[in-house]
This record gives structure tokens, sequence and C-alpha cells, in this order.
């Protein structure tokens, strides 16, 4: 099914039309970002039913301006629909703004920056996701009631089982952006669902943790049904789980891991606004060798089909597909269009934002490793003393020092080339970028995405993207 | 906007009861690189959201349904009226048990006002970004970048039953990077800070403080392997750590089964050689941006025990999970207090230990008391009585592991939604390193 564009944006656009032209009278560079995303998010525990509309809609709109010297943005979600002195009035009251926050800091104790114009090629277009099943063709009943069934299937699987939170989540993105020279408009869809299951044993309490994405409708929850009981059999095991002794290992990364190491390693390590800033010691690699040669990696909208998937970015950028590792080799990083500017390099279609309300940064799409050519038997037989990590709960990237940490649900124990049965949980690991791409050996062959999550740039600016690799063997540190 | 929502939800009989939550935010941004303003960015939205209820039986259970929705300022009438009608028929399949909204007419906190009112936000920038910049000394660390932002917001929250209050705070918000040259290249920390008042001079002492770390981490050695080692912890990590507490006691969490915690037993074991946990909910602390009189569903705030001496006072939480566990509410808070503890610091940092400053991102989860995370900057004492800064290691452990042996500093501090104990100290934990074996 084709995602319909969004009704309001459509009746707006002439009225921001408007705006843009009055507002190009006092500036040489005037775009906007409206954007009206929808969907809903509904959540079945044991005792508690929770239908609320996503934390990621949004109705609103971005304008930036360019002065001569430098760039201002507005963000406001008001509008006075089909009213022209409505618009007039707007123009004029965001005019002011700028010219009163340009005041601001004019005699501040501060350097201005004296940046150059964009310059943009003409660029048009219309673009439509495609799902299997709208979110929004289906009742809440019958959401509900597929939820409900898989909670009640976790209970009766489990004699062990607290609590479980089935949860499946869908939003439909409709964005439109309008320069001068741009004029482009988009609607797609993504969904992820997760199965949160709490089990105990004796004093021992334990959290299990599935998640599923995609661009992808209601037909998510057939993916939800499918992995419970893999699900639940390893909520099972985490209740015999040890911890680890803390060490350097030989490592098999799940490709849910391998998407942690290369969103934390090189994801955020090659966000080209981190250049500008002197924070990425990346910049200094440029086409030097950063990992083994087995490893490849990339970024992009167009790269891949997941929730980091858009065909323009905010700033009216298409979307891309870069080639960041190229077999061990720094490629290029990946870049918004206003740090594009400042380095003098080619955007990459990599600038977004949280929302309307926030600034635009470097930032990810879909990022990961790309195949090789090793079996998982193969990496398996060949690991002396080491484990499978499995699944990721969370990462913290480290860009200047080029350090890594991911906090690991729970990892699989390899002696001697078997999988002995033995699970640790929970395993923090870490390494340094250099070392442990460097140490790569084995790469094997499918790649997996994983776009679930959320990424924060620092503690902040969340935004959606995904995550992936095949399996990869390397040496990390994990405690 | 209200008027007319409100005429709408009046309009539709088969609404059982609604709860509205207005926020008009105004807001100011400031992004630096070094000592030049990169950006300037400013805001103007409003986020209004609806929960929708509707009470209905099957057999002899009896339900109240929500759907919680957020209406633009941009809908209009028709856009707003189906969506409350489409909302209210989903509600038919969400089966909660029933519980009450919260009544007009309860006394709330009076909520000092912040120093912020006193100007337009544009106005404070620059003593914001004045008192930044000047703690930098041109020795050997200095400012990367800053990240700025200063929000005013309007908060009312109105429900059927004839709630109608409001308040307003001021929520602001620094990223600090700061970065230094050591013998293995440069380095970099990274600090977040969240405040409500303008306090130049507690900002300029974390601002001086992230410096002097940045200096050290420059000449940190990598962490040695300790295997197993007493830690010291301090600054933001101490209360994602009492975390654990508040999800323990939370009334949503015993109703759900994930937690066992008893009012009137102990939370932290039977035999409690260190410091005994002290936790009180707080609807006000100062520079808090989450003070507020009220909780999202109109219930007024007041500070409130939860734990006392190691052992579970009252449960607490929103009115509905109180409700169903027939406790009396407390109201869902967004601040907390812990007591400090019985050693200062000083005394703390004897022996051989390590005392971790900055984490790459310091994990606690509330449920299993797992915790841990990699430090970027720690400073060890050695057996021999050395202190020296160290890099590159990670701690981990579990709480309830260690809760029966951890003390409290007598010192406090005072961030973001948390006033208690400056440091905590772990009894033997693991410590991985990361120097050459």
């Amino acid at each position: 099914m084709k995602v319909p564009p969004s009704t309001y944006l459509t009746q707006v656009k002439e009225s921001l039309k408007q705006l843009l032209r009055i507002l190009s009278r006092d500036f040489s560079y005037v775009s906007l970002l409206s954007t009206d995303s929808i969907g809903m998010r509904f959540s079945v525990r044991k005792r508690a039913v929770d239908v609320r509309q996503s934390d990621w809609c949004e109705r609103g709109s971005v304008i930036r301006v360019y002065d001569g010297h430098r760039y201002f943005e507005y963000s406001f979600n008001s509008l006075k629909r089909d009213s022209r002195e409505g618009i007039e009035s707007l123009a004029a009251e965001i005019t002011q703004r700028f010219q009163r926050d340009a005041a601001t800091v004019k005699n501040f104790p501060f350097t201005l920056p004296d940046l150059p114009p964009i310059s943009e090629a003409p660029l048009s277009g219309s673009w439509q996701g495609e799902v299997g099943i709208l979110a929004d063709t289906v009742s809440t009943e019958e959401t509900t009631r597929r939820l409900s069934r898989i909670k009640d299937r976790a209970f009766d699987s489990s004699e062990h089982l607290v609590e479980i939170e089935v949860r499946f989540e869908h939003m439909r993105v409709s964005k439109l952006f309008l320069s001068a020279k741009k004029e482009l408009e988009q609607s797609y869809s993504w969904a992820q669902g997760y199965l949160v299951p709490v089990v105990r044993r004796d004093d021992i309490i334990r959290e299990m943790f599935a998640s599923y994405s995609g661009l992808k409708g209601v037909e998510l929850i057939d993916e939800l049904e499918a992995g419970l009981p893999q699900t639940m059999k390893i909520a099972e095991e985490l209740l015999a789980a040890e911890r680890i002794e803390p060490g350097e290992y030989e490592v098999i990364l799940s490709p849910s891991i391998a998407g942690l190491l290369a969103h934390e390693s090189f994801g955020h390590g090659v966000e080209m606004d981190m250049f500008i800033k002197g924070r990425a010691k990346a910049a200094e690699y440029l086409g030097k060798a950063v990992a083994s040669p087995v490893v490849s990696l990339r970024d992009g909208a167009r790269a891949a089909e997941q929730t980091g998937s858009y065909w323009f970015d905010d700033e009216g950028v298409p979307g891309g597909n870069t080639l960041v590792i190229d077999k061990g080799i720094f490629n290029t990083g990946i870049s918004d269009l206003l740090s594009a500017l400042r380095l003098g390099t080619p955007p990459t279609g990599n600038g977004k934002r949280e929302s309307f309300e926030r600034k635009t940064y470097a930032r990810m799409t879909n990022t990961f490793f790309t195949e090789g050519e090793d079996s998982l038997e193969d990496m398996i037989a060949s690991v002396k003393r080491g484990y499978l990590l499995e699944k990721f709960l969370s990462g913290m990237e480290d860009p200047k020092n080029w350090g890594i940490q991911g906090q690991i649900l729970y990892a699989r124990e390899i002696r001697e080339g078997i999988l002995t049965g033995k699970v640790v949980s929970p395993v923090f690991m870490f390494g340094y970028v250099p070392d442990v791409l460097g140490s790569v050996s084995m790469v094997s062959g499918e790649v997996q995405y994983s776009g679930s999550g959320m990424c924060g740039k620092g503690h902040k600016e969340y935004v959606k993207n995904s995550s992936g690799g095949p399996y990869i063997k390397t040496v990390m540190r994990l405690g | 906007m209200i008027k007319r929502l409100k005429e709408v939800l009046g309009g539709i009989e088969e609404i059982s009861a609604w709860r509205i939550v207005d926020r008009q935010i105004q807001g100011q941004e400031l992004f630096f690189i070094r000592r030049e303003v990169d950006m300037q960015r400013s805001k103007d939205v409003r986020h209004t959201s609806v929960a929708v209820y509707r009470d209905f039986r099957e057999g002899r259970n009896r339900y109240r349904g929500s759907v919680l929705i957020q209406i633009h300022p941009t809908y209009t009438s028709e856009e707003i009226r189906a969506l409350i009608r489409r909302s209210l028929d989903s509600a038919r399949y969400v089966r909660n048990e029933r519980y009450p909204l919260v009544e007009p007419g309860s006394e709330a906190l009076e909520i000092p006002e912040s120093s912020f009112a006193a100007r337009s936000l544009e106005q404070w920038l620059l003593p914001l970004a004045g008192t930044i910049y000047d703690q930098e000394d041109g020795e050997e660390a200095r400012i990367n970048s800053t990240e700025l932002f200063l929000d005013r917001v309007d908060t009312r929250i109105i429900n059927s039953l004839g709630l109608d209050v409001g308040y307003h705070t001021y929520e602001g918000y620094l990223e600090l990077i700061v970065e230094s040259r050591g013998s293995a290249g440069e380095v970099e920390l990274y600090r977040e800070m969240s405040f409500s008042d303008f306090e130049p001079e507690a900002l300029a002492a974390e601002v001086r403080q992230q410096l002097r770390y940045c200096r050290d981490r420059a000449l940190a050695r990598p962490a040695p392997h300790l295997k197993r080692c007493p830690v010291l912890i301090s600054g933001d990590p101490v209360p994602d750590f009492f975390q654990y507490y508040l999800t323990q006691s939370a009334a949503e969490s015993v109703y759900s089964g994930v937690s066992e915690a008893k009012v009137g037993k102990s939370i932290q074991g039977q035999k409690i050689a260190g410091d005994a946990v002290n936790l009180t909910l707080e609807p006000y602390l100062k520079n808090s941006p989450s003070s507020a009189p009220y909780d999202y569903d109109g219930f007024a705030v007041h500070s409130t025990k939860i734990i006392e001496a190691g052992i579970i006072k009252r449960y607490w939480g929103p009115l509905r999970f109180c409700h169903y566990l027939d406790v009396v509410p407390t109201g869902a808070f967004r601040n907390f207090s812990v007591a400090p503890g019985s050693k200062t610091t000083e005394e703390l940092g004897r022996g051989a230990h390590l005392e971790v400053v900055s984490f790459s991102d310091f994990i606690a989860e509330p449920l299993t008391g797992d915790f841990g995370g990699e430090f970027r900057l720690a400073y060890y004492t050695d057996p021999d009585g050395q202190r020296y800064p160290v890099t590159g290691g990670s701690v981990s452990g579990n709480i309830r592991d260690v809760q029966a042996k951890m003390y409290l500093s007598r010192e406090t501090q005072s961030i973001a939604g948390f006033q208690g104990p400056l440091a905590v100290k772990l009894p033997e934990i693991s410590v991985a390193g990361s120097a050459d074996q």
C-alpha cells in the first residue's frame, strides 16, 4: 500500500510558499521545513493497557534564514491557514524576531562567523513510501487483541514470567521542504515493536528485550508473534546467567552488536559537524587505514530500507549512500549542509533534526558493515576463548578519543571452538576503535538491520536510524 | 485553543472524563564553537495533550479505557472532533481497572520564582555564556564548544471534574565540551547540566571543575587491571544509582509485580553494615527544572518521605496506581533527595580505591540493579597511598550485592532533579583496566 501524503501539508503549502516569498525580500537565503507526522503506540502488559499517540508525532515548521553573514532559525507551530493577512503578519513577526536575535549577540564578547550563502541546484519532487498494511486501516480492537494474545501466550509458556510488555508503534512521517529552488515532499511509514519479558526465580530477576522494526505497517506484529518463543527461551536462560570475568576476549559480534559497533565507532566518529569542532579523531585519518582490510562500512538514507531511510533530509538534500570505510580505508565522513558549507565538501544528505523544534546536526541514517565471506560456524570454530555477544541495550560514542562503550544484554561462552551453553549477563564491552576495527579477522555473509532504537548526539537530539551488519569476529575488552 | 477544545469535548456524550495538559514554550538557543557563535535559534511552540476516558463494563468487570492524543495548534475544530471520536472508540479496547481523576481544591506548594523571570530570555544569554567562558584560564584546558538552551514553559492542567491549575518553569540546559592536550594527544570531556535559576557561582564552579578534570584526563595513565576494588562514584551517576530505589518503591512496579518491595520492610537487605538510605520525593529543589507544584494529572505534590533508614515507608506514584494498591496517593514526582551519609569524602577516600569522576555513560538498571560503565577519568589511590588519574577502564556490579555495605558522603550536591550525597562508596566491585597486561 502507498503511504498517503499529509493532507495538512498539501493544504498549507501555498501559504508557506507565500511566507517564504515575503521573507526572501529581507534575507538572501530562506528555507522552510514543515512536518506533519502522526502515529500511535500500543502497549499491553499483564494488568495494564496503554494506547497513545507516539512521542514521535509532530506538526510544525522551522525557518532558516541567511543574513549575509550567518544563519538563524525559528521554530513555530501556529499558522493561520488560508489567510494572506495572517501570513504577512507572521512574516513580519519572524523578520523582527531574527533582527532582534541578531542584535542580541552583536555586542557580545564573542566572534560571529562570516559564512558563505547556501547554493542550491533546482530540485523538486514528491515521494511516497509503501508498506504492507497501513496502520491506520486497522482498528485498535484488532491491534490490542493481537498484542494481548502474544502476552497471554508468553504467560502460558513460562512459570517464571512476572511481567511482559508487548509494544507496537507506527508512524507516518510527512515532510515538506521549500526554498527558492527546491520544493520537496515525502511521506513514508515505519513501525517498531518490542517484547520485554521480566522473569524471576527466587531472588534473581532478569529482563529480556527483543525488538523488530522496518519501513512497515501492521505486518510487523507477525514478527513479534514469531519471535516470542525464542525471546521467552532466552529470558529463561538469563535466570541462570553468570557475571563475566573482566578481561580481553576474542568476540563474535551478532549483527545487532556489529551494528552497535558501526554506529558508535565509525558512525558518530565521522559525523562531520564534529570535524569543524575538532572533536573527531577520524578527520586525521582520511584516506588512511582505520580497520582491517575485511571491513567496509556504509551509511545512507538510501543505502538500506529501514527506519533511517528517507528521500531528502531536513535541509532538503537528497538522501545518500556513503561508503565510509572501503576495505579498511577511511573514505569519507557524513555531513549536514551547514557543516559541508564550512568544510567545502559536498553534503551527504545526513542533516537531521529531532523535530522541527531542534537544530540540524550531521546524523547517521542506516549505518552498517557490509557483508563478508565467512560462515558463522567457521567463526565460532576459530575462537579459543571468547564470547558470542548477542543483543545490545545501549552504547556511547567518544569521537575525539575513539573509545567505544556498549551495554550488552547477554553473551554466550565459546571455548575451543564450541559454544559451551554458558550465558553471561549483563556485559559491558569497551575498546579503542582502531584496535577493535583493526582486529576484525572474519566477517559473515548476511547483513541484518535493527532500527527499533533511537540515537542521541551526546545525551540529547534523539532521532530514528538503523544500524547493522553481518557477524563479525574481533577482540574486545569485556566487563 | 483551550476554549475550542473544551467545547468539542463537552459536545461528545460518550466521553466519561478528560484531562488536558497545555504547555506553551518560548525558547532561546545559542551554539558556540570555541568562542564563535555558530548558530542562533529561537522557538515559540505550544503542545497540548488530551487524555480521553471511557468507562465501560464487560460482565462483572468495570474498566476505564483511555487514549492520549496531541492536539496541534493548527488542527481545525473538525479535525479535533474527528480525532477525539476515533480515540474514544479506541478507548473501548483499553481494559484498565477503573481509577479516579484528580479532584479540584487541593492546596499546592508555592514554588519560588526563578531569577530568569526578571528579564526576557534573550537578555540572559550573555550573562550565561559570559559566566561559562570567563572560566577559561588560558592554561592547559579550554572550552571546545557549548550549546546553551533557555526555555520558559507555561503549563496548564484542566480536567472534566473542574480542576484548572497552572504554573510556569524555566528550563536551562548546557552541553559543555572541554579539551586538553597531553603527551598522547588531545582529549575531551563531555558534561551536560540542567538548571532553572541563574546561579553564576555554581555554573562557574562546574565549568572550572570540568576544565580541571580534562587537564587530568590528558595526564591520565591507562587504568590498571584491578579485578575487584572499592569504588567511589560521584556527580551525575549518584542520582542514576538511587533510581533503583525509586523504581522498586513505585506503586506501578509493585502493582505490575516487577518489584517485591514491601512497606515496613528493608529495601537494603536485613543487615545494613554501611549507611542506610533515606529518600524523599521533593516537589521543589532549588535550581531544578523538574520542580513543579503539580504532577501531570494536576495532583498537588508535597515533600514525601519514601524510604527511612532503609525501610520503605510508603509506595509512591500517580493517582491511578496508588488507587490500584489502595494506598494514599503521592503524585508522580521528578525531583528527589537522599539524606547525606556518615562519612566525609576525605574519610571515604582512605585506603586503596578508585574514584570515578567521569563516565562515558553510566548505566544503572533500576529493575535488576545491574550497573556499570566505562570511565573517561578516575583517580586511583594505590595500596601505597599514591593517587593518580587513570582512564579507559570500566566498573560493573549489582546494587543488591553492594547496598548493605555502601557508604554515602556527608558532603552533598544539587544537580538537576536531585539533592543528596556528593559521592557513594561501593565495596569491592568488578574493575577492568585498559593497561597492557
